[in-house]
This record gives C-alpha cells, structure tokens and sequence, in this order.
C-alpha cells in the first residue's frame, strides 16, 4: 500500500515539475548563436520584393521546399496550418513562410496558389535560381536538384526538411524536424511572441 | 485518512482508467469499413486506413496538354514528361496488412486520378529530404507495411483534377503474387502526428 502511495506522488509530482518548465525553453532544437535572417526574394503573391526585414516585429516559422513535392512539403505546411489554428488570434503576429528550392518549376505564380491552398496568408517566397542557391548555402540548407531516370517526375529535389523558427528580431532562434509535435512549435511560438 | 485513502484510491483508478484508454487507442480499429476490395486472389492482403492528401490541380503556365488526356500511355514521351512534371502531385497512404505466411509486395499503382503513378519512399538523412521512386514495396509475412507521411507513398503525377475532402481516390495495386487491391482512398487532411 506504501509503495504504491509513493508511486502516485511521483507522479504527480513529475507531472507538476514539467508543467513549470524554464521562462523561455524552447523545443526545438535551440541555435545557441542565432544568425540574422538577411534575405532580398520575390513574394510570389504580389510580384514585389520581400526583405528579411519585412518580417521584423513578426514571429515567423519557415522552411525550404516545392510545389511539386508531394509528401514531405504538405506535410510541413500542414503543421504550419495546425500551428496557426491552436495559435489563434495570436496567429495574427506570425508569418509562415516557404522559400522554394525548386524555381524554375516554380513560377511565383504557382507558388503563391500552392501556399495559398494551404492557408491565403502563408507566404511563398521565390528567387532566381543563382539567389536561392546562394542563399541555401549561406544558411547551410541542401536544395540540390536530381534527375530521376525512372520518374516520369523528371528531376526531383533533395532538400532540408526542417522548419525555423524566426524571433521579431529577424534572429533564427530553433529548428524543428519533420514530424514535430504542432504542440510545442506553437508552445515555442508563443514564448517569442512574449518576449 | 480515511478521507485521503479514498483519494488516492480514485486517483489510482484515473490512472488506470488512462492506461486502459491509452492501450485502446493503440490498437488498431477493429470495426473501421475495409478500405479495399480484392479484385481477385490477393484477399490475404488487407488494406487499411487509406487517405489521399487534397491538392489544387495546376498547369503551371503551360495550359491543358493533350497529353494529359493519355494519361500513363504518355509515359516517356517528352512533352508528356513535362506536362506531367508541371503538373500537380499528391500522395496516398495506407496500412498493408499480410496475413499470410508468405512475404508480398507492392509493385505497381495505377489511377485515371493521375497522369502517372509511382511508387516512392522517402529517405531522411541529417534532416534532408531525399524522395526516390522505389520498385516495390516488400509486405513481410505475417506483418505489415506502413505507406505514411516521410516514408513509403503513391506518388501521384499530374493530378487530373482538384483533390477536395469528400473525395475519394481509386487505385489498383499490382502485388508480387500476382494479385490486385482495389483501394478507395478518401482524401482527407494528414491526421494528427
């Protein structure tokens, strides 16, 4: 009888201690020097330019990827979707954004219609081929294109499938892989927008 | 202590109460409709929990293509190969279950949904994303095989029309046995990882 006493206080007690937590522990996995996103791309809604800067004061979760990928993209931007549901009216001081790693098939045009299928305000962001390229290797994302002999795909691209999240500041703070809990993304989007 | 006896005693049955939920969730569904029908000898072979993901049908710039309305037949014919590469993709999912002593496979999918269909996996490496087309999909005997987000897919090329929830996806696969699945795959939203 003790001993199973002594069980339900530990758990209990286990329960309340990770209800506490740290001020502002976040998730995923945490960029201990966190690097200024510094970018010049296309919206590909309206055709015009879209700086870093003009997501600063926003919190904003990102990631690379193409329209035509099937499994791995929808899946990101339907965490995106799930993240900006529990976010709630809070959702409205963050942005979600996707920068393609496949613009040449990617027409803006296409890309602010795929992203828009997911939700109209996510934000697809395009770039000539050599700018996306520079950019990915500046922030060490893989985003090579391979031709794929027996796919009527015709070339298919292999890229980082990992999503950023960026503080108001413009600083990438933590990145989450493929499969994460949409709970604690938006628990960790809710701790930058409080900061 | 009377008093706090019997809290904990119901704080004791909560708990096992959550245990025994947690266990039924577990367990695979027991009374969901069969997803599938054999078409012919490939019953040991069940196929359960089926989904398409929804995907808005683009042409990418380039308009209607004849080619589209070959479908599969345009399979390697150049301006097909791009129609098809400018077009919209999306995935379906399932579980294959093999109650049988003998391992199977998967080795081909085929849909009027699509201009084509393939068979993919997905391979994670350091958090890179490298989709191949793979050949089969191996069903282990007396075990089973899981086609789901990150992984295993049928990969449709060049969707021929809007893919909305309500909407269901027809596909036969081709087994290694030499059987055929008829699967309708409802498209949905991806669940809750």
């Amino acid at each position: 009888m003790r001993g199973w006493r002594l069980l339900v206080t530990l758990l209990l007690g286990s329960l309340v201690v990770s209800a506490c937590g740290g001020p502002v522990e976040l998730h995923g996995a945490v960029f201990q020097q966190p690097r200024q996103l510094d970018f010049r791309l296309t919206d590909s809604a309206s055709g015009q330019p879209f700086r870093a800067t003009d997501l600063e004061g926003k919190v904003a979760l990102l990631f690379w990827g193409y329209t035509y990928c099937p499994d791995v993209c929808p899946t990101t931007l339907g965490e995106f979707k799930r993240v900006k549901a529990e976010l709630g009216a809070r959702a409205e001081d963050v942005r979600f954004v996707m920068i393609t790693v496949d613009p040449e098939r990617d027409t803006p045009d296409r890309l602010s219609r795929y992203v828009a299928s997911f939700d109209p305000s996510f934000i697809g962001l395009w770039g000539d081929p050599a700018a996306i390229q520079q950019l990915a290797e500046r922030y060490g994302i893989v985003a090579e294109k391979r031709a794929v002999a027996d796919s009527s795909a015709g070339y298919l691209v292999d890229h980082t499938a990992m999503a950023f999240l960026v503080d108001k500041q413009g600083l990438l703070r933590a990145g989450y892989p493929l499969g994460v809990k949409v709970e604690d993304m938006a628990a960790d989007v809710r701790a930058l927008l409080a900061e | 202590m009377q008093y706090a006896r019997s809290v904990l005693c119901s704080l004791g049955f909560a708990l096992a109460l959550s245990l025994l939920c947690a266990c039924g969730a577990a367990s695979p569904p027991t009374s969901s409709l069969p997803a599938a029908t054999p078409a012919s000898s490939a019953a040991a072979i069940r196929v359960e929990n089926a989904w398409a993901r929804p995907a808005t049908k683009m042409d990418g710039g380039m308009g209607e293509s004849a080619d589209m309305q070959h479908g599969s037949e345009q399979e390697g014919h150049a301006s097909g190969m791009s129609e098809m590469a400018m077009g919209s993709t999306s995935a379906v999912y399932m579980r294959l279950v093999n109650a049988t002593a003998s391992p199977d496979a998967v080795v081909r999918a085929a849909s009027e949904a699509a201009a084509a269909v393939e068979l993919h996996t997905v391979e994670m490496e350091n958090n890179v994303a490298r989709m191949r087309p793979v050949s089969q999909i191996d069903i282990p005997a007396n075990g089973m095989v899981e086609l789901k987000p990150g992984g295993f897919h049928v990969m449709l090329l060049g969707i021929k029309q809007d893919l909305e929830p309500g909407d269901t996806v027809a596909l036969t696969l081709t087994l290694q046995s030499g059987g055929t699945l008829n699967v309708d795959a409802p498209v949905q939203e991806q669940p809750a990882q």
